[in-house]
């Protein structure tokens, strides 16, 4: 009888406003490789970081291999042999490996420190060999090593410290290409080899079915499964994470279809894992949907100039532009509303008058001086106009709540006189009362001409609001969806790889 | 994922090759220049000149190399060695005995690394900037302290500081070899060493490493104090006292020490032994230009550019664009 090593029962958690955690559970046996799935907002990181002793629970029990954990700190978890692989990773990128691995407790010959380097070397490779059946010469320096490569080092480097129980790896594979996930892959075997409990957290299908044994799927903070992976479908799978109850629908309204505004043909960077195409209609709302590590944000930087372009044409309105820098994508007309609102999109610190004019501070200097008057002139129109809740034009907007920072960044592109918005989740970490009114301000943009493409990662919003669907997959386009005849099912199915995986079965 | 000279394609490695020898070639070049520019700059006894000026900058810059390793940067050393040899020089002039002249310097050496460490590591001022501010207020009180006119350091120890020889070298050389070995050691070949070489490659990787990165922080601060006190009993030595304002180009070269340092080495991290290469090149300039009858004044011109072009090619090989 497998042993178990992980046993966390009836986990509750609550934050202001949301219930992330419904006596939530997760067992895992020693040698055993659990996947953990669910939707973005299920609860998976919470789950997590409870384990991590980040976050605390508020009721519900953690069983370490028997014994009960009582709140325990990070340093707690980590001397219990519990490890996590996260996808940011630390490191001296001159350091070589063995410097690397013995980092913070070196082998010393002498009371002044002196580090046994014959030993620190010898040890290195042998550590490597027997842990993760990883060679390569110790004296390789980090920075030249590939990302998966790292991933191992850090898996030997928890191996080596102490005694190991359970890995977990969050998300591990995004920044991975195929051959890599291969010899992560590998790696998780020879974990399993060892009776070490894995639990593994993807967006992606295949690779669950490929490595777990086991999946527990979580939906809105509630376990809606805990199979063995032999007996389930991908299909099977998304059907538990999305449920049955669709949220509730948004108020769609009908949209004449104008002229093609975006035509983008093989746009290629580095960032990117294949080429794209896409077209974009005058008055259309373009959803984009991909999980985590899906390369939305890449394809939206690479639209707007941030990242070096590598090739491929882009067309606004008839003609054909050369965007190689953000000044150059707003000079044409496109307005880029980047997810985290608050680092990259507004200026903190600056008053809602100077951040609406920042595009376009052109039009309201003379002779280069700035003109308060016009600039006040405008801003208290674009208050009145997208209904921003502000004391006036010069109140700082690090005051301000987050559907109206939202709605600041969409006046300075309105006064940047934009015709094609990309929204990156623009609702993420806004009420449900602001989102209706970053919808309502979307569809009056895009009744008014402009286009739109809507980036997000939940569901209800992209089929609420979508003309059309596009989804991506590791960096591609898989799937162009009508959202009249599409469902969330068939788009998760997608965004998770599923689609090619049932073909290819 | 590629390595950065396989994306670069081969005409680009070669680019990147002699920009890599960029320092060494500069050395080489400026050796040759001034050797058959100036008859003299070869012989024995001007090498040996030369060492000994540079005695005093090579222990300031291989004290501040501690605190570059560490990804701080510290603006008073040049400044401390100031206030610190004026507290030995005017100690003297006021009767006080050798020793405890000497070692008064040496604890305002460690109290003002200690004050560096405290406002950049404890309260989180950049290092630029606590350590520019103490810079100051060590230079007003070494005018106070020297009323802003000469003070002579007469003493037997300065004397052979500055002329005698230990073993057939000179006493300033064979201080600045066995400073450098002490700390080459500790650098390279114990763990603290290398633990400052991770706080200064990614703090974060060496916090998550256990390591005690506020001490090691502290330490380096107070080592850094601690060689410009030692390097200010060379310097009073060189000039036979304290003159206001008399280690301020120094600072110039210690930065020029250290840049080079990091432009010889492959990693393009600062060490002790590329430091003090600098130390040397630092004060062949000075020598070979001096000897050639360049005024003084040019030399902050001359050695000014020299740092920034330095520093344009490390900072733009670090980032692989050349």
């Amino acid at each position: 009888m497998a042993e178990t090593v992980l046993k966390m029962t009836d986990i509750d958690k609550r934050f202001p406003g949301v219930h992330a955690l419904k006596k939530a559970h997760l067992t895992v046996e020693r040698g055993e490789v659990r996947g953990l799935v669910g939707e973005n907002g299920a609860g998976k990181s919470t789950l997590i970081k409870i384990l991590a002793g980040v976050e605390s629970k508020d009721s519900g029990t953690v069983e370490f291999e028997g014994k009960i954990l009582n709140n325990p700190s990070p340093k707690d978890i980590s001397d219990l042999g519990i490890t996590f692989i996260y996808q940011d990773q630390y490191f001296v990128p001159y350091f070589d490996i063995a410097q690397t691995l013995w980092l913070g407790s070196e082998p010393c010959s002498n009371f002044l420190g002196q580090i046994n380097k014959r030993k620190m070397y010898q040890t290195c490779t042998k550590l490597l060999k027997e842990t993760i059946d990883f060679e390569i010469d110790p004296k390789t320096l980090i920075k030249d090593l590939g990302v998966s490569e790292r991933q191992m080092i850090e898996i030997a480097r928890a191996l080596r410290s102490k005694k190991v129980s359970l890995v977990v790896f969050d998300e591990p594979t995004a920044p991975l290409t195929e051959h890599e996930i291969q010899i992560l892959f590998n790696t998780v075997k020879k974990l399993k080899e060892q009776k070490i409990a894995v639990i593994y957290i993807s967006h992606r299908l295949e690779e669950i079915f490929q490595i777990c044994d086991k999946v527990t799927i979580l939906r809105d903070g509630e376990n809606v499964g805990d199979l063995e992976v032999s007996s389930i479908t991908p299909k099977e799978i998304v059907k538990l994470m999305v449920g049955k109850t669709l949220a509730e629908k948004y108020a769609k309204r009908k949209i004449d279809r104008g002229k093609t505004i975006l035509h983008v043909r093989n746009l290629r960077n580095k960032s990117m894992a294949s080429a794209i195409s896409l077209d974009l209609h005058r008055g259309e709302i373009l959803g984009l949907f991909g999980l985590v590590g899906a390369g939305k944000t890449e394809l939206a930087e690479a639209l707007f100039g941030v990242d070096h372009l590598e090739g491929g044409e882009t067309i606004i309105d008839e003609r054909l532009v050369d965007i190689r820098s953000p000044k150059q994508a707003i000079a044409n007309g496109l307005a880029f509303l980047p997810e985290d609102r608050r680092t990259k999109g507004l200026i903190l610190d600056m008053t809602l008058g100077e951040n609406v004019t920042l595009a376009n501070l052109k039009k309201f200097c003379r002779l280069g001086l700035i003109s308060g008057r016009r600039e006040k002139a405008s801003a208290s129109s674009m208050i009145t106009a997208l209904r921003i809740k502000a004391s006036g034009p010069n109140q700082l907007t690090n005051l301000l709540s987050g559907g109206n920072q939202q709605k600041t960044i969409v006046a300075r592109w309105l006064v940047s006189e934009a015709q094609v918005f990309i929204f990156d989740q623009p609702t993420a970490g806004i009420d449900v009362g602001a989102k209706r009114e970053i919808y309502g301000l979307m569809e009056n943009l895009s009744q008014e001409g402009a286009g739109i493409i809507l980036i997000s990662s939940e569901l209800p919003e992209i089929l609420g609001l979508s003309d059309r669907i596009l989804v991506m997959y590791r960096g591609r386009i898989v799937a162009q969806l009508d959202p009249q005849k599409t469902d969330q099912h068939e788009i998760l199915l997608f965004a998770m790889g599923g689609g090619a995986y049932e073909k290819s079965n | 994922m590629k390595s950065r000279i396989e994306v670069l394609g081969h005409g680009r490695k070669v680019v990147e090759y002699v920009f890599g020898l960029f320092t060494p070639i500069a050395l080489g070049l400026s050796l040759l220049l001034f050797s058959i520019l100036a008859p003299n700059f070869l012989s024995f006894a001007n090498m040996m000149n030369i060492l000994r000026q540079v005695s005093f900058v090579a222990v300031l810059s291989i004290g501040l190399c501690v605190v570059m390793i560490n990804n701080d940067f510290d603006l008073s050393v040049a400044a401390i060695m100031g206030l610190s040899g004026a507290i030995c020089s005017v100690m003297l002039k006021l009767d006080a005995p050798v020793f405890s002249a000497i070692v008064v310097s040496c604890i305002a050496g460690v109290f003002l690394g200690l004050i560096n460490a405290f406002f950049t590591v404890s309260i989180g001022i950049i290092s630029i900037l606590s350590t520019l501010a103490l810079s100051y207020m060590c230079s007003g009180i070494e005018l106070t302290l020297l009323k802003g006119t000469w003070v002579p350091a007469n003493a037997e120890i300065f004397i052979f500081l500055r002329d005698g020889n230990i073993l057939g070298v000179p006493t300033p050389v064979m201080l600045v070899v066995i400073i450098f070995l002490v700390y080459l050691y500790f650098l390279e070949r114990t763990k603290y060493g290398t633990y400052m070489y991770a706080i200064g490659g990614n703090m974060q990787a060496a916090i998550i490493s256990g390591i005690n990165v506020k001490l090691l922080r502290y330490v380096s601060f107070v080592v850094a104090g601690l060689s410009a006190s030692i390097a200010s009993f060379l310097f009073i030595a060189r000039i036979g006292g304290s003159t206001p304002h008399g280690g301020e180009l120094s600072l110039m070269d210690a930065f020029l020490a250290n840049f080079v340092g990091q432009s010889v080495s492959r990693q393009r991290v600062y060490n002790v032994t590329g430091t003090l290469i600098g130390a040397i090149f630092a004060g062949i300039l000075t020598n070979g230009f001096t000897l050639l009858g360049v005024h003084a004044f040019h030399m902050y011109l001359i050695k000014g550019v020299v740092i920034i072009v330095i520093v344009a090619i490390s900072t733009r090989y670090k980032r692989g664009v050349i």
